[in-house]
Formats: structure tokens, C-alpha cells, sequence
């Protein structure tokens, strides 16, 4: 048995989302936390929270689906096995991501397959056709900004890729998973940044595209 | 608009691109939310010392030979789990052996299934056809009262 934030008891496993209504506010020491103790609502919404996180790490190291999805299952594996053993709780995101990644480069040095570039107009023109929302969407400009990614240091599209993940992930986050202080993701973004800006620029000059705007 | 506010919009049309171009598979969301499943309270964990894919120097990506086999070692409490991974048309075939040399019912387990296996007395064991994909290895020894895992690989 165990006992909810507002002070009732629940047996683990109980859907505490019921209970509780909001577990996407609970800080992520307090999830780690609840789901040591067998709490699943605890540990799905901890899944929620940083899969996009995950899964833009995997992607940005240009793994196909298959890898992909490999990366991030055997990352969540890694942190169900480590539940209790976690040294900072608070920074599961990063922890998570940083497995990922330590993942992707085991995986990239064994393998000699060609792999297609992230983005290839083919692979991006048939994911916009499929969206329901695609023709709301700018779809040319949806495609040159991700291209323009495409053409950037691996530096600059892990850390981009990263916190344009959905949901946002915090800068400390992702400061863990690539080893950098804090301090530098800020002025690193803005450079990165300035970089893609410069690559849409010569992008649009050669397509004669121009922005909505 | 100032330049850090362009910053902003620049992030936010970046993340709805990649929203639109490649969302999370549901199934990976929900494989995620399936491994819970897989936690146990009762278990001793060996975790992952050695492996020959992990790369000397961080960041740097070299190609290996991937017909070399892959060598990994967990340690747990009072065991050493060495397995020798080489790939077997799309799947893995498994060699492993157990330090100190013991007998051991050996369980290969992935996330669509297992295969259970003995370990020798000389600590040695096998499985093949084994999925590529994460995988972890349960032994359970005659004299210990509990299994060691080892930590999950992706192989």
C-alpha cells in the first residue's frame, strides 16, 4: 500500500491518474520515485514526458525505425532495471537520453549499412502527404527547415533535434545527455541557430521559395 | 523582432516540423509503456563492464567488422556473465560463459519471447535465432536462492 500525495491509500498499480488527475505536473524525482514502488500511472507518464526526447536522439543519429525504436525500448528497459538505483532521480531525462545516445554509437560502430540521410525530400514529401493536417501545414517550408537541418554539423543537429523534441526538454536535460554544462546550451542554440537560419536563406535563394510571412 | 525572439520562432517551426516529418511511432510509445512489465524487485542485476562496440574515444564513430563477434561482460554479485554475440542471418547466436564456472538454468529473454538454455558445469552456454533487439539473460545457479539479470543490450 501506498499513500497518494492528497493522502489516500492506493494499492500499486492502481491508476493513480483517477486520484490524482494530474501526474503530468509531479516533478520527476517524485515519478521515479512512485514507479520504483510499482506505481505504472507513475512510470507511463515518466513515458510520456521523455520519449520524444529519446526517440530525437536515436533519430539524430540517423537510425532508421527498426534502431530507433530499439534505442529507446532498451533505454526505458535500462531505467526499469535501475528504478531504485538512480543517483539523481531529478535528472531521469537526462539519463535517459544519455543512455540512448551511449546506445546509438555502440550500435552505429557495428554497422556497415548505407544509411539514407535523415531527411530526403522522398522520405519527408510521403510523412506530410500522410498528415491530416498537411494541408494546413506550410508544407515547402516544413520541408526546407528540415532539410536545413539535414545539412548541419552532427553537433549542431543532435543539439537541435534535441530540444525541438516533443515535449520541450529542459536545458539541463539535455545538457546531461551531451556532456555539456548547462551554461553553454544557451549560446550553443544561438549559434546553431544562426547556422540554420543561414542554410534556409541559401535554401530559399535556390528554390525561389519565400515565406508565408 | 529581436534575435532571440527569431531563436524562438525558429525552435518552435523547427519542432512542429519534426512533429509533422517523424512523430514518435505509437508503438514505440507504447512498447515504452510496456516495459514495465519487466521490472522486478527480487532479482540481482549484472550490469554491462565490457563491451567491444563502445566506442574509445566519445563522439568518435569508427565502422566495425560485423562479422567480428561482439563481446560483452556483465558482473553481478559474485558471478561475471561473458557472452560472445555473432550474427546469424538477421537473428544472434549467443555463446556465453559463467565466472566462476558453474551449472546454471539460463533464460535469453527479449521483448516478443525467451529461450531457456543450461549452462554446463564448466559455465558454458548457447542460444541462436536469437531477435536483434534488446535482450537480457537470467541465470538462476542450484545454490543461489535468487537470479542475476544482466542488464539490458541492445544486440
Amino acid at each position: 500500500m501506498e499513500r497518494t500525495s492528497s493522502g489516500a491509500f492506493v494499492r500499486h498499480g492502481d491508476n493513480l491518474d483517477a486520484e490524482e488527475g494530474k501526474l503530468g505536473d509531479r516533478s520527476a524525482a517524485e515519478l521515479v520515485a512512485w514507479a520504483a514502488e510499482g506505481d505504472r500511472a507513475a512510470w507511463d507518464t515518466l513515458v510520456e514526458r521523455y520519449t520524444g526526447l529519446v526517440w530525437s536522439v536515436a533519430r539524430a543519429h540517423d537510425l532508421p525505425h527498426p534502431d530507433a525504436a530499439d534505442v529507446v525500448q532498451t533505454s526505458w528497459l535500462r531505467l526499469v532495471e535501475n528504478l531504485h538505483r538512480l543517483r539523481q532521480p531529478e535528472r531521469v531525462g537526462a539519463w535517459l537520453a544519455s543512455t540512448a545516445r551511449n546506445e546509438c554509437l555502440r550500435l552505429l560502430r557495428r554497422s556497415t549499412r548505407e544509411r539514407p540521410t535523415e531527411f530526403s525530400y522522398e522520405q519527408l514529401h510521403h510523412a506530410t502527404e500522410q498528415s491530416a493536417e498537411a494541408a494546413t501545414l506550410d508544407r515547402m517550408g516544413c520541408t526546407l527547415v528540415l532539410e536545413a537541418l539535414g545539412d548541419l554539423s552532427e553537433r549542431c543537429r543532435t543539439l537541435l533535434r534535441m530540444l525541438a523534441a516533443t515535449p520541450a526538454p529542459s536545458y539541463a536535460d539535455v545538457a546531461g545527455a551531451l556532456d555539456m554544462p548547462v551554461g553553454s546550451i544557451g549560446p550553443t542554440r544561438a549559434r546553431c541557430l544562426d547556422r540554420l537560419r543561414s542554410g534556409l536563406a541559401a535554401r530559399d535563394a535556390v528554390t525561389g521559395h519565400h515565406d508565408s510571412e | 523582432m529581436d534575435s532571440s525572439q527569431e531563436d524562438e520562432v525558429l525552435v518552435a517551426e523547427l519542432r512542429t516540423a519534426l512533429a509533422q516529418a517523424d512523430p514518435v511511432p505509437e508503438y514505440v510509445v507504447a512498447a515504452a509503456k510496456e516495459s514495465f512489465g519487466w521490472r522486478r524487485v527480487d532479482e540481482e542485476l549484472a550490469a554491462l563492464i565490457g563491451d567491444s562496440d563502445a566506442a574509445p574515444v566519445a563522439g568518435i564513430r569508427s565502422i566495425g567488422d560485423p562479422t567480428e563477434p561482439r563481446l560483452l561482460t556483465f558482473e553481478g554479485p559474485g558471478i561475471t556473465v561473458e557472452v560472445e554475440i555473432t550474427p546469424q542471418g538477421e537473428k544472434r547466436r549467443l555463446v556465453g560463459q559463467l565466472v566462476p564456472p558453474r551449472s546454471a538454468q539460463v533464460e535469453v529473454r527479449w521483448q516478443g519471447g525467451s529461450v531457456t538454455s543450461e549452462a554446463d558445469s564448466i559455465g558454458l552456454f548457447s542460444a541462436t535465432y536469437v531477435p536483434a533487439g534488446p535482450v537480457s539473460i537470467a541465470c538462476r545457479t542450484s545454490e543461489a536462492g535468487t537470479q542475476v539479470v544482466t542488464s539490458w543490450v541492445t544486440i
